[in-house]
């Protein structure tokens, strides 16, 4: 699910030790460290900016609520983190992060490349690498080139980061309520007669009200229409309407859809069937090709929609898309969380999309939440 | 000016440079504080990657991913050509090699922004000789059309209307988190599409920061500056509040920072470097003894462009020297730092009319209290 970037995040942000203790972040330090000497890194620049900051958040908590950050990780010793903003802000920069070592933005490359320099010129790895700003990355490049390498790192990195603690999968149970929450205050203003801008803020509210630190709603602009972002002031009843909603507990996401519809068509019965189906196939090993084809078996006679066009689903957790997107030979994992989305396009507006959060365990899924719920459809 | 009349400005520039060919690129890292033109010129703020592609013979096409957003960009642009595509750089080289000979010379601005790989593919598709057009542009571009004017009055007025209901709900024990989303609810519930609402309180603060999870506590002095946005046109209004009732000192050393305001709003008109403006609100300050607190560390700026994407006429600044033109819209605010009372912020927008200075706000900003 992909958000428009608002332009500061404001929710409850600061480190919160009874949430995720410091034992949590040094044994995923651990982890990283590890994958870093198996891939011959001797240190690690981890990027992250307000609109996706997963990787970072994973090691050090902290959230970049205005710009980019960065994180360099040696092999041994203590994280800096390097963060937009004046000086002045350093004091609240400072209250979202375990990480004791953070420092004002200033002259980037010339930071990075002097704490390399300490490291002595070991191959910098990078996390998070491929959104860094171009302007920014060829400054970096250029600091670190005469020091030694820059090397990507992130599908090794991301695979340690897809498997979730017991704390974590906790953290995201709780997500996936807040979820429930949100979504059931959508569909009960959406049938009350709300318009779709008037039942995403119900939603809003609903799930800020039950502890949610972030929430996104993206709803239908027509009858039917796949949820988009409600960025005009229009606030038109539509029938069908379909929604898009995210949630965001201690830096965990749950994120889902829901189809509300006076009169149900054949479209949300297909997609209610295939989401019931590919639940019951969920588990690890499960391919998207095997997923997508119980989907579209269900679906029959209608097509599946657009929004399926790709992958029928993404892991989930620190960020909104933490990879993989489930298609072709990609295989669900066990210890993984993934959000998986169906649909159905019938004639007209008669469209539906639904969708479930669940986490893979040894051998099937366990839902931490799904619109069928909200439908009762299975 | 209206948004046809702001596109012959940038062709007619384009003409001057030798430019043929714009392409203005946005990252979607959307910004009250960083310059999008590509953003500012479609007027469309995109889900991810987007360019707007202005031909200096006349065409122009907003490119916009992922290609699903196509709905969207129709429904908001209804003015403009879109192409919808997953893939950026091979959308732009298309559209390039359609054009064939009549492409000729590539102009650029936010590709610094672009996220490095997708940079070095538009480089491809445009090729490495497009040369930035950055500051040209934003120059063009720096007065506001009548419609952005109008939707920077709406987010004024919702500005306003989020401080009053500060004032309504907060009280000390509340989390300053708590409160900014609670405002940020409340100002969406008024059309505001976003609101860059930095807020942060301490008995003597240096700065205002992003909200924390810390509780207001009485003496406090609570910081605000309310940034929303109606329509991707944003309109700021700093705001200060003490918790609990104000110290004599407070409330007269923010009366001196509110006629520093006056007197830089007072000074704006057409014509005028931006770097007066600032030396007005700095001779208010210096007159009553503060002039080496009118440098960094103890302020930052008197005031800055908004919108939807440009920020001219950039900082308020003592060494900006950018020349101040009719619809400019920007916010004169002091933002100070005294050592008696901590940081203080006041501040309003101001649109450049014929002759001088419109306050786009009904109410300028006053010491505010909120119950302890």
């Amino acid at each position: 699910m992909q958000v428009l970037q608002t332009t500061l995040l404001t929710g409850p942000y600061d480190w919160d030790a009874s949430l995720l203790p410091r034992a949590e972040f040094e044994a995923r330090l651990l982890r990283v460290r590890a994958a870093l000497a198996q891939a011959g890194a001797g240190a690690l620049l981890v990027h992250g900016h307000a609109g996706d900051y997963g990787a970072l958040a994973y090691l050090t908590g902290f959230v970049p609520k205005l710009g980019p950050a960065l994180a360099l990780v040696p092999m041994e010793g203590g994280i800096r983190i390097i963060v937009s903003g004046t000086a002045l802000m350093l004091p609240q920069a400072k209250l979202l992060t375990w990480v004791e070592d953070v420092l004002p933005f200033g002259n980037v490359p010339k930071l990075v490349g002097e704490w390399l320099a300490e490291q002595h010129g070991a191959t910098l790895a990078t996390w998070g690498g491929p959104s860094l700003a171009h302007g920014l990355h060829r400054g970096i490049a250029a600091s670190v080139r005469p020091l030694g390498a820059m090397v990507a790192l992130d599908d090794a990195l991301d695979l340690v980061r897809r498997q979730k603690s017991p704390r974590e999968l906790d953290l995201m149970r709780r997500a996936g309520k807040i979820l429930a929450a949100s979504a059931a205050a959508f569909t009960a203003a959406s049938r009350g007669g709300a318009g779709a801008r008037t039942a995403a803020l119900a939603a809003e509210r609903a799930a800020i009200a039950a502890g949610a630190q972030d929430v996104r709603t993206l709803a239908s602009l027509r009858p039917g229409g796949a949820p988009l972002p409600l960025d005009g002031a229009e606030d038109r009843v539509l029938d069908p309407l379909l929604a898009a909603i995210a949630v965001q507990h201690a830096g965990y996401w749950a994120a889902g859809h829901v189809t509300v519809a006076n009169a149900p068509g054949a479209a949300l019965a297909r997609a209610e069937a295939a989401l019931a189906a590919v639940l019951r196939e969920a588990r690890p090993g499960a391919t998207g090709d095997t997923l997508l084809r119980v989907a579209e078996t269900q679906l029959h006679p209608l097509g599946p929609h657009a929004m399926m066009r790709g992958a029928i689903g993404r892991g989930i957790g620190l960020s909104l898309e933490e990879g993989p997107a489930l298609s072709g030979a990609v295989s669900l994992a066990a210890g993984a969380t993934y959000a998986l989305l169906v649909g159905a396009q019938g004639a007209a507006a008669d469209a539906a999309v639904q969708s479930a959060v669940v986490a893979i365990t040894g051998a099937g899924a366990e839902i931490l939440w799904s619109s069928s719920r909200m439908t009762g459809g299975v | 000016m209206d948004r046809t009349a702001r596109l012959e400005r940038v062709r007619r520039r384009m003409a001057a440079d030798g430019v043929d060919t714009l392409v203005a690129l946005s990252s979607a890292r959307h910004s009250m504080a960083r310059p999008d033109l590509a953003t500012h010129l479609s007027g469309f703020r995109s889900l991810r990657e987007s360019a707007f592609v202005l031909h200096g013979d006349g065409g122009a096409r907003l490119v916009v991913t992922p290609s699903y957003d196509e709905e969207r960009a129709l429904a908001r642009r209804a003015d403009t050509a879109i192409v919808a595509t997953d893939d950026l750089a091979a959308a732009l080289a298309q559209l390039l090699a359609e054009r064939g000979a009549k492409t000729g010379k590539v102009a650029t601005s936010g590709l610094a922004s672009l996220p490095f790989a997708l940079a070095a593919r538009v480089i491809g598709a445009i090729g490495a000789d497009a040369v930035a057009f950055d500051e040209a542009l934003a120059a063009a571009t720096a007065p506001k059309t009548g419609d952005e004017i109008a939707h920077a009055r709406k987010a004024a007025e919702i500005a306003e209307l989020g401080f009053a209901r500060l004032l309504e709900i907060g009280r000390a024990g509340m989390r300053e988190c708590d409160l900014a989303v609670e405002l940020n609810l409340y100002t969406k519930s008024l059309g505001a599409d976003d609101n860059f609402l930095m807020m942060s309180a301490l008995p003597h603060g240096y700065g205002v920061a992003a909200s924390s999870n810390r509780p207001l506590a009485r003496g406090d002095v609570l910081v605000a500056e309310f940034t929303p946005s109606f329509e991707g046109q944003f309109a700021q209004i700093c705001r200060t509040v003490s918790v609990g009732a104000p110290s004599n000192v407070l409330a007269e050393k923010y009366a001196l920072v509110a006629r520093s305001m006056e007197a830089g709003i007072a000074s704006v008109r057409p014509g005028i470097p931006v770097s007066a403006v600032a030396d007005a609100i700095d001779a208010v300050l210096t007159e009553a003894g503060y002039r080496e607190y009118c440098r960094p560390p103890h302020m930052k700026r008197r005031g800055h462009g908004m919108g939807s994407g440009s920020t001219a006429p950039g900082d308020i600044a003592y060494d900006n020297p950018t020349v101040i033109e009719e619809d400019m819209v920007f916010v004169v605010h002091p933002n100070q730092y005294l050592p008696e009372t901590g940081y203080l912020l006041c501040g309003e927008p101001v649109r450049v009319t014929a002759t001088g200075g419109e306050a786009l706000t009904k109410r300028w900003a006053a010491l505010g209290t909120i119950p302890a």
